[in-house]
């Protein structure tokens, strides 16, 4: 193989990469004071909001586009614990605490939010 | 000699490349996620790579459409959100293959590759966040990003190394075209 696109390659790939890490980083560091709420978006409506400084146990039934989502809530984490979705990426994720890292389930078009005092604010 | 705009040999073999994109893909689908939406091998991208290498810009926007488009009407999404993405992905990682095998012609297989990989999750995004309305998708963008990067390496050097067999140069030589 020709060595000077070899070389080009890794002049794309490395700042690519380290930019990416470095986004990363950021995102994994940034801290919120206080995650109070959450918000259940269906197709961008709120249809729940739940307040996440109640450190009960309890299920919420989230209905999607194309089924029911249960969200189970303790000691201020959030997580999906069942969906119809044929991918399964949001229960497998887990439980979330913090704000950056939103739940998503495409295939219900439902995303979780949980959004603190010194959340990122991001919106189109 | 003339070649011939409908050569059944470049016919049959591109059906087969077609045939073999879309083995490849529901194969991955088979490996279990890793709980971050969006990361996958991409391994698809091989059979696109070698045929826009061997074959021409035409015969890969016909490899990646054709892939699409039957892989949609097979699983039953054709033109749901998951069809959007995945058309708006693979065009827009065409489009910068296109650009950086044809105009740029600096990068070898693997940096095509890594660029292909990366605007195929960057269309993805852009419709997932379109149909949703939210930005808050863009938290996913770094980690999706790396995992792009490094499967666009693997794809890259995959590819090189079938193109280096010259099984598909030997076909050309052979029924010319």
């Amino acid at each position: 193989m020709d060595k000077k696109k070899l070389r080009n390659d890794f002049l794309l790939i490395v700042p690519l990469l380290l930019v990416a890490i470095i986004a990363l980083i950021v995102i994994l560091t940034h801290k919120t004071n206080k995650p109070l709420v959450a918000k259940v978006f269906v197709q961008s409506e709120v249809v729940q909001t739940i307040d996440l400084s109640d450190k009960t146990e309890r299920d919420y039934t989230i209905k999607g586009v194309n089924g029911e989502l249960i969200v189970h809530v303790h000691d201020g984490m959030i997580r999906v614990k069942e969906s119809n979705c044929p991918h399964q990426d949001c229960v497998n994720q887990g439980d979330v605490k913090d704000t950056n890292h939103p739940i998503i389930c495409a295939y219900n078009q439902v995303y979780i939010v949980i959004e603190g005092e010194s959340s990122y604010d991001v919106e189109i | 000699m003339k070649e011939s705009k409908f050569n059944v040999h470049k016919m049959t073999l591109l059906a087969i490349l077609i045939a073999g994109a879309i083995v490849i893909g529901i194969l991955e689908s088979l490996i279990p996620s890793i709980g971050i939406p969006g990361v996958k091998l991409g391994l698809s991208n091989i059979v696109i790579l070698i045929v826009l290498y061997e074959l021409g810009i035409w015969e890969a926007a016909l490899v990646s459409l054709s892939r699409v488009l039957i892989v949609s009407l097979v699983r039953g999404t054709f033109l749901s959100m998951g069809f959007v993405m995945s058309l708006t992905g693979a065009v827009l990682s065409l489009g910068i293959m296109i650009l950086f095998y044809l105009l740029i012609k600096k990068f070898s297989v693997i940096g095509v590759s890594v660029i292909g990989a990366l605007f195929h999750v960057f269309g993805q995004i852009a419709v997932a966040m379109l149909y949703l309305s939210t930005a808050y998708i863009l938290y996913y963008l770094p980690i999706i990003a790396i995992s792009a990067i490094i499967t666009g390496i693997i794809v890259g050097v995959s590819a090189q190394l079938i193109i280096n067999t010259k099984i598909i140069a030997k076909q050309k030589e052979k029924y010319n075209f």
